[in-house]
C-alpha cells in the first residue's frame, strides 16, 4: 500500500504544486494589488479552483494510466484492484484539498480580517472544497473507463458545463432562495454550496445539501469502483 | 512542373480545406445572418468583421499549426526528408501558402462586407481598419504558431502553446504601458479616431495609408506596430526553418503545457492587477446609518458634512438627515447627527466651510402631480442646535416659478459661496449676503447677459467643444459683478461637478469610458480658453475590473473617479494623475460590498473621503502620486 501511495504521490505531486501555486498566486497577486474587493476576488479564485481542480484531479488518475499503458502492470501487482482504486481516489481528493488549503492560507495571511473576516474566508474555501469534491466524484465516475486523458478531460469539461447550465437554469427560477421545490432541487447540484442557501432555514438546507451530495458522491464512488478495471483485464 | 510549383500544388491541395472552412465560418454564416436580417428587417447587412476581428487570430493559430503538423508527423517527415528537395524551400513554401490562406480567408469576408454594407456599416470596428492593421497581427500569430509547431511536433500541445502566445501578443501591449504602441487595439483606435484641431480638421501628422484603397489615416508612430509584427514574422520563420533543418524538438509533455498555460494566464493577471496601480491605504471606516442616496459630502481640512434626503410621509423626500464631521490628522469623527422634516422640493445642498454648521438649500414650495410649479426658496438648516436642528426658508420673489419637469434647477443651476456671498445663477443672478449666516439677506436680483460664440447661454449650458473633445475649448464666463474670474470659472464648473472637474488650471472631462484633460490657456472677463492636454483610456485589463467613469472629484493635480460596471461586483475608485500631458493611474481602491458610491471629497492633506451606502471611508493619499 505504501508503495502504491508513493507511486501515486510521485506521479501526481506536480499537479498538487501546480494547483497550489496557481490558486495561491492568483489569490496573492489579486489580494496584494487589491484590484477588486477582497470578497469578489476570493470568489473569483474559488470559481477558478472549482474549474481547475475538479478536472485536473479526476482525469489524470485512471485514463492517464491507461494511455501510458501502465494499467495492466498496475493490475498485475499482488494487490486488490479496489485498493489501487481507493488510493487513486484518495490522491485525487488530496489534489482538491491541498491547493484550496494553500489558497485559504495565502488569503488569510494577506487579507484575513481586512475586508472580510478570517472565518468568512475559511467558509468560502470550505464551500468551494465541497463543490469541487462533488464535481470530482462526478467526473471520476464518468471518466474511469476512458482510454486517454484528453478524452477524459473533454468529458469532464462537458460534465462541468452541463452542471453549470443546470445551475444557471435553477438560479433563474424565481424565489429559489425561499424554501420550495427549486431550493430542494438545488440540493442535487454540486454548485449548491457556492450558490448559497435560502435566507430562512439555511442550516436545514445546508444539512440537506450536504447529505444529498454525500450520498451522490458515495454512489458515484461505488459506480467508479465497479467500473474500475478488474484484475482479469491485466491478462493479455 | 519545377520543384517549387510542385510543392505549391501539394501545399495548396492540403491547405485548401482550411480556406473552405474559414470562408464558411467567416463569410457563409454572416451571409445566412444577412439573409435572415433581410427577411426580418428588410435590410441586407453583413456582419463578418465582428467574427474576423474576434477569431482571426485563432484561425491563424489553427492554420499555422495545421500546415506544419500534416508533414511533420513521424514517417511522413522522414519521407519528405528523403526527397531531393531542400528543407528550407519546402518549409518556406509551406509557410507562405498557409499565410496566404489566412489572409485570403479573413480578408475576403471583410471586403465583401465593405462592398455590401457601404458606409452605413455599423458592427463594431470598421472593417477597413481591421483590413488595414489586423493582417500584421495575424501574420505574427501565424508565424509564431508555425514555429511552435516545428519545435513541439504535437498538434494539441502546439495549439495550446500558440494560443498562449496569441494571448500574450494581444494583451501584453494593453497591459504594459511601454508596449501600448504595439497593440492592435491602439493602432485601430488611432486610425479610427485621429486627433483633430479646433476646427475639426485632422492634424497634419496623419497621412493616408498607402496600402489601402480606402481612406484610412495613420500617424508614423503606428508603423512601429507594423514593424514589430513583421519582426515577429521573421523570427518565427527563421526559428521554424532552423528547427526543422537541425531537427530541434522540444518535448512538451502534459506538465509543460499545464505550466505554460498557467504561467501565461498568471502573467496576464499579474500585469493587469499591478497595472491598476497601488492601492490607497484604508485609514478609517466610519459606519453610517442606512440611508438613501447621498446628496452632499463636503469637507475642508477640519470640518465636513454628509447629507441625505430620505423618504418620509406620502412617499416624498420629506426628511433630510445630515451628520457633521470633525476632521483632524488622527481621523474623522461624527460630531453630530441631525434630521429635519421638510416638504420643500430640495434642489441642491450648499455647504460653506466658513460656516460649517450651516447648510443652504435652494428649494421650491412643495410640488405634487397637481401642483407643477413652486415658488423659489432658500432654506437654511442650523446644525448647531443638536437634535433640535431646524429649517427656515425664505422665498426668492423675483425669479420665475420653479418647474421640476421642464428645467431642473433653473434658478440655481450654478451655485457658489464666495466670502460672505451665496451666488445662485440661472436665467437671473440671485445673490445672498451671508454676513449673518442663519439669516441670508437677499440682494437685488440681476439679469445677466451671458454669451458664448454669439449665443446666449443663460442656464442652457452645453459645452459642445468638450463633448466633441476639440483641441481648444472655450467656456463663457457669466459676468457676475464682484466675483473674481477664477471663481466665475468655478461657478461654471459647478453645474457639471460630477463629470467636469477643475483642479488648478486643469479641467477634466469624464466621458464614461475615458477622460480628457485640458489646461487653462487664457482667462478673460468673458471666457476661459482651455487647450487639450491629454487623454486617458483604461486598458482592457482595467475595463475587466470595471472602468465606466461615472463621476468624481479633483484636487492637487489628481482626479478621483468612481468606476462601475465591474464584472466582479463592487465599486472601485481610480486615482489618475492629470498634471501632465499623459494622465496615468497612481492609485485605486476597491470597495467590498458597496454597489453604490455616493460622493468623493479630497482633503487638503491628500486624504480622500468616500461615502458608500453604509460607510464613510477615509483613504490615504496614493503612495506614488509624486
Amino acid at each position: 500500500m505504501r508503495s502504491l501511495l508513493w507511486k501515486e504521490w510521485h506521479e501526481q505531486r506536480w499537479k498538487l504544486a501546480f494547483g497550489s501555486l496557481i490558486l495561491g498566486a492568483f489569490a496573492g497577486v489579486g489580494l496584494h494589488a487589491r484590484v477588486i474587493a477582497d470578497e469578489n476576488l476570493l470568489e473569483m479564485v474559488c470559481f477558478l479552483a472549482v474549474l481547475l481542480l475538479s478536472v485536473m484531479s479526476s482525469t489524470g488518475l485512471v485514463p492517464a494510466e491507461r494511455e501510458e499503458g501502465t494499467m495492466r502492470m498496475l493490475l498485475a501487482l499482488p494487490v486488490r484492484p479496489s485498493l489501487v482504486f481507493s488510493i487513486k481516489m484518495l490522491i485525487g481528493v488530496l489534489l482538491c484539498v491541498v491547493p484550496l488549503i494553500f489558497s485559504a492560507l495565502v488569503s488569510i495571511a494577506i487579507a484575513g480580517g481586512r475586508e472580510i473576516s478570517t472565518a468568512s474566508i475559511l467558509a468560502l474555501h470550505a464551500r468551494t472544497l465541497a463543490a469541487t469534491l462533488s464535481l470530482y466524484f462526478w467526473m471520476l465516475a464518468l471518466t474511469v473507463r476512458l482510454p486517454t486523458e484528453a478524452r477524459a478531460s473533454l468529458i469532464a469539461i462537458g460534465v462541468l458545463i452541463i452542471w453549470m447550465m443546470l445551475t444557471l437554469g435553477l438560479l433563474a427560477g424565481e424565489d429559489w432562495h425561499r424554501p420550495g421545490i427549486l431550493s430542494r432541487l438545488m440540493a442535487l447540484d454540486p454548485f449548491v454550496f457556492l450558490a448559497g442557501f435560502p435566507h430562512t432555514g439555511w442550516v436545514v438546507s445546508l444539512a440537506l445539501a450536504a447529505c444529498v451530495q454525500a450520498t451522490i458522491a458515495l454512489a458515484l464512488c461505488l459506480w467508479a469502483a465497479w467500473q474500475f478495471p478488474k484484475a482479469k483485464e491485466a491478462r493479455p | 512542373m519545377n520543384r517549387s510549383t510542385a510543392l505549391l500544388w501539394k501545399e495548396w491541395h492540403e491547405v485548401r480545406l482550411f480556406l473552405a472552412i474559414a470562408l464558411f465560418v467567416f463569410l457563409g454564416l454572416p451571409l445566412i445572418g444577412a439573409v435572415e436580417n433581410q427577411i426580418a428587417r428588410h435590410q441586407f447587412l453583413l456582419s463578418a468583421s465582428l467574427w474576423v476581428f474576434l477569431l482571426g487570430g485563432v484561425l491563424a493559430v489553427f492554420v499555422g499549426v495545421g500546415t506544419v503538423m500534416r508533414d511533420m508527423n513521424g514517417r511522413l517527415e522522414e519521407f519528405w526528408r528523403s526527397r531531393p528537395v531542400s528543407v528550407t524551400r519546402w518549409l518556406i513554401i509551406k509557410y507562405f501558402v498557409g499565410l496566404a490562406v489566412v489572409f485570403v480567408s479573413l480578408a475576403i469576408p471583410l471586403i465583401v462586407e465593405i462592398a455590401v454594407n457601404g458606409k452605413g456599416a455599423g458592427f463594431g470596428t470598421d472593417p477597413r481598419l481591421i483590413l488595414a492593421w489586423s493582417p500584421f497581427f495575424w501574420a505574427a500569430v501565424y508565424s509564431l504558431s508555425f514555429a511552435v509547431a516545428c519545435l513541439v511536433r504535437r498538434g494539441a500541445h502546439a495549439t495550446m502553446v500558440s494560443i498562449a502566445a496569441l494571448l500574450l501578443i494581444y494583451f501584453l501591449p494593453q497591459i504594459i504601458r511601454p508596449l501600448r504602441y504595439l497593440g492592435l487595439g491602439w493602432v485601430i483606435d488611432e486610425s479610427g479616431f485621429p486627433s483633430r484641431d479646433a476646427g475639426g480638421h485632422v492634424l497634419g501628422m496623419y497621412h493616408r495609408l498607402f496600402w489601402m484603397p480606402w481612406a484610412v489615416r495613420y500617424r508614423p508612430l503606428q508603423l512601429e506596430f507594423a514593424a514589430a509584427m513583421l519582426v515577429l514574422c521573421v523570427i518565427g520563420l527563421a526559428l521554424a526553418v532552423e528547427a526543422t533543418r537541425q531537427d530541434w524538438r522540444v518535448r512538451a509533455g502534459r506538465k509543460a503545457i499545464y505550466w505554460l498555460i498557467g504561467s501565461a494566464l498568471l502573467v496576464i493577471f499579474s500585469a493587469a492587477a499591478f497595472q491598476n496601480a497601488s492601492n490607497l491605504p484604508l485609514l478609517q471606516t466610519v459606519e453610517l446609518p442606512a440611508q438613501h442616496e447621498n446628496d452632499l459630502m463636503a469637507a475642508d481640512g477640519s470640518n465636513g458634512v454628509i447629507a441625505w434626503r430620505n423618504w418620509g410621509k406620502a412617499n416624498t423626500f420629506s426628511r433630510i438627515a445630515f451628520e457633521t464631521l470633525r476632521i483632524d490628522p488622527s481621523g474623522v469623527k461624527i460630531h453630530s447627527k441631525h434630521e429635519v422634516e421638510s416638504d420643500l422640493e430640495i434642489i441642491s445642498m450648499i455647504w460653506n466651510p466658513g460656516q460649517p454648521d450651516v447648510l443652504y438649500l435652494p428649494a421650491a414650495t412643495p410640488l405634487s402631480p397637481d401642483v407643477r410649479e413652486g415658488t423659489a426658496m432658500l432654506a437654511v438648516i442650523d446644525m448647531r442646535s443638536g437634535a433640535r436642528s431646524r429649517l427656515s426658508a425664505q422665498p426668492i420673489p423675483d425669479v420665475p416659478k420653479y418647474n421640476k419637469s421642464s428645467d431642473p434647477g433653473q434658478f440655481a443651476a450654478l451655485t457658489l459661496v464666495w466670502h460672505d456671498r451665496l451666488y445662485l445663477l440661472g436665467p437671473l443672478l440671485t445673490t445672498f449676503d451671508l454676513s449673518s449666516p442663519l439669516k441670508p439677506r437677499l440682494l437685488p436680483t440681476q439679469k445677466i447677459v451671458w454669451t458664448t460664440h454669439g449665443k446666449n447661454v443663460q442656464n442652457q449650458l452645453v459645452i459642445e467643444e468638450l463633448e466633441q473633445e476639440s483641441d481648444t475649448v472655450t467656456l463663457a464666463l457669466p459676468p457676475v459683478p464682484g466675483l473674481p474670474l477664477r471663481q466665475r470659472l468655478e461657478l461654471v464648473a459647478s453645474m457639471f461637478s460630477r463629470y467636469i472637474m477643475l483642479t488648478g488650471d486643469i479641467l477634466i472631462r469624464l466621458h464614461g469610458d475615458h477622460l480628457t484633460t485640458y489646461r487653462l490657456d487664457a482667462l478673460t472677463p468673458t471666457s476661459a480658453t482651455f487647450r487639450k492636454l491629454g487623454r486617458y483610456d483604461p486598458t482592457a485589463a482595467e475595463k475587466l475590473f470595471g472602468s465606466s467613469m461615472e463621476r468624481g472629484a479633483a484636487a492637487g493635480g489628481l482626479a478621483f473617479v468612481v468606476l462601475s460596471d465591474n464584472q466582479f461586483g463592487g465599486t472601485r475608485i481610480a486615482v489618475i494623475d492629470v498634471s501632465s500631458a499623459r494622465p496615468r493611474p497612481v492609485g485605486h481602491f476597491a470597495i467590498s460590498g458597496e454597489s453604490y458610491m455616493g460622493a468623493l471629497c479630497p482633503l487638503p492633506d491628500g486624504r480622500l473621503l468616500a461615502v458608500g451606502e453604509r460607510r464613510l471611508y477615509v483613504l490615504g493619499p496614493p503612495p506614488d502620486a509624486n
